[in-house]
């Protein structure tokens, strides 16, 4: 190695930025050349001087106005509200359809109407629970301004008037069963009660101890104490306004269950007992076969009132033959009236058959007085 | 385990991208790292003194700040500094330079007020027990040196011999290729060593090069 090379390796030498080699062939070259040797002590001299150099200390005034300026710089740049990050194109529709499906979950499903797969949803016992507590039939006032309501209601009229053996408590119990419920619209209502009491009155000589439960349970009912007596005034004072507001909570109640097509089979039931109330026979008879014709095949306790119904109205007309069998209908249908659908057709039967005796009887009796 | 890095903690790089994100704590802690040292820097660069180096060095961290964003976190943050300050320092002696041409007629107070006078220096180093004195004096010596170097031998130097950067990041912050930074270094350190010897420092000896 010569000088002009060493020139070259120099800074590389000093700043260690040399490898092995490089320093072996540097530090031979050393040892030969004194000029290059002091020049490398001079490099490391001007070195050592440098490193004493000390790091100034800035003013605080600078410090401070720096800093301040980089915090009004910072604040600047803030991006106004409309533009910060949570307002970007892609968060914001995924919280707002996360917020609108959370809502749906905790509200959204308590307004589907789904049909309840079970009929007795309708039943009194479960409207009956349903019912708030200031509504319930355990108040006497209530109950007994109930049955006077009912007395002067011309539904109730008409049951009275078909069945006018009916004892006052069992009446009253068709009334309990009624009276908390008022989903229905109140003149199907009225039927139904109709309907019941007339089932109850012909159950009477079947059931003794039916009928006696019902009274059993209408007992209380009569007891008025004296609390009870207050709070009849009370009620009488405000009867006007409590009839109001039941009836308004009727009429809800009726608006929610017409969506329901169980209440066109009823409505259609109604026509055809209202029919057969008038005396209208044919018409009913139409309504009730219209009503049994229906898809999908109306449910057990319509179809069975209306064969029922349609056996009456045969009855009535004087269609025996028909009568029968649709009493065999209501036999076959309803398991609760087959002793009663039995033991009119047995009636039916021995009509038919004393008639047929009758028919008989003059054509027998005119052969006889022919032969005669 | 994962653990945030708290301010003291994060690297320059770190702390600059939290600045960009709009932490000024982090600002704070970038300039107490690095504000010594550019004012160093600065002072030496331009033979200014304190005070009015400072005004340079707000200048400078005040770019620092304007083009935070242009910053790219893959870089070195010294290199990025620095490269803002020697830039600035090169604007400012060009101006200073284009003033200075623009008053012929002035008198050249600048150096005669702020370099250090070099009094007999050959008599001084004859007093070898007053080494305190003759340190200060090579110190002056030396800064005397480092103003009388060329523009591009001296931020070289200085970056390297004072800063301490890397060679390669001095050629990212010079634009100048590795070699060019080395050779440069060199002819700085020649300047200097011809400086010393001139003024008696180190000894003047017949060097014979070996060709």
């Amino acid at each position: 190695m010569d000088c002009k090379r060493f020139e070259e390796l120099l800074v590389d030498f000093v700043e260690g930025e040399l490898d092995n080699s490089g320093i072996e062939a540097v530090k031979t070259h050393l040892l030969t050349c004194s000029s290059c040797s002091r020049e490398v002590e001079e490099y490391k001299e001007i070195q050592r001087m440098l490193s004493e150099e000390s790091i100034p200390q800035i003013s605080s005034e600078v410090q401070a106005r720096l800093s301040k300026a980089a915090r009004g710089e910072l604040t600047k740049d803030t991006p106004p509200f409309w533009k910060r990050w949570y307002y970007s194109p892609i968060l914001v529709p995924i919280f707002s359809s996360a917020l609108a499906f959370f809502l749906w979950v905790s509200y959204g499903q308590n307004n589907i109407d789904f049909l309840p797969p079970d009929r007795d949803v309708y039943s009194t016992e479960v409207m009956a629970k349903k019912m708030p507590a200031s509504e319930e039939p355990s108040s006497p006032a209530l109950g007994q301004s109930a049955s006077e309501e009912v007395g002067s209601h011309p539904g109730r009229a008409f049951s009275k008037k078909t069945s006018p053996i009916i004892p006052k408590a069992s009446a009253l119990k068709s009334e309990a069963q009624v009276a908390p419920l008022p989903a229905a619209p109140s003149e199907s209502e009225d039927l139904k009660g109709a309907m019941e009491t007339d089932k109850t009155s012909e159950f009477e000589a079947q059931a003794p101890e039916a009928s006696l439960k019902s009274r059993e349970l209408n007992e209380p009912l009569r007891q008025d104490s004296p609390r009870q007596e207050f709070a009849k005034d009370e009620m009488l004072k405000a009867g006007d306004e409590k009839e109001e507001r039941l009836e308004i909570n009727r009429s809800d109640e009726r608006m929610l269950l017409y969506s329901d097509p169980h209440d066109d089979y009823q409505s259609k039931l109604d026509l055809a007992l209202k029919q057969q109330r008038e005396g209208n026979c044919d018409a009913s008879i139409k309504t009730n076969q219209e009503l049994l014709k229906a898809n999908p095949y109306p449910p057990q306790n319509i179809a069975e009132k209306a064969y029922l119904s349609l056996a009456e109205c045969y009855e009535q007309k004087g269609d025996l033959d028909l009568a029968i069998l649709n009493y065999k209908n209501v036999q076959e249908a309803a398991f609760d009236q087959a002793h009663l659908a039995k033991e009119k057709i047995e009636i039916l039967e021995r009509k038919t058959g004393l008639l047929k005796a009758k028919e008989l009887e003059p054509s027998g009796v005119g052969e006889s007085q022919k032969t005669k | 385990m994962f653990r945030l890095k708290t301010e003291k903690e994060a690297t320059d790089e770190e702390s600059m991208v939290r600045f960009q994100n709009g932490d000024a704590g982090c600002f704070d802690l970038i300039l107490e790292r690095h504000g010594g040292g550019v004012l160093r820097f600065i002072m030496k660069m331009i033979g200014l003194d304190k005070v009015r180096s400072e005004d340079l060095l707000q200048e400078v961290f005040m770019k620092v700040i304007e083009r935070r964003m242009q910053y790219d976190q893959h870089q070195k943050f010294s290199t990025w500094l620095y490269s803002i300050a020697r830039n600035h320092c090169i604007d400012f002696l060009r101006n200073e330079e284009h003033r200075r041409h623009a008053s012929l007629d002035a008198p050249l107070n600048y150096q005669e007020n702020d370099a250090p006078v070099v009094i007999d220096f050959i008599k001084s180093r004859e007093r070898d027990q007053e080494a305190i004195a003759i340190d200060r004096e090579t110190q002056e010596l030396l800064q005397e040196g480092i103003r009388e170097l060329r523009e591009e031998y001296r931020d070289v130097f200085l970056l390297r011999e004072v800063e301490g950067l890397p060679l390669e990041q001095i050629a990212t912050i010079t634009e100048a290729p590795l070699s060019t930074v080395k050779s440069r270094l060199r002819y700085a350190y020649r300047d200097l060593r011809d400086m010393f010897i001139k003024h008696g420092y180190f000894r003047e000896e017949q060097r014979v090069k070996e060709v």
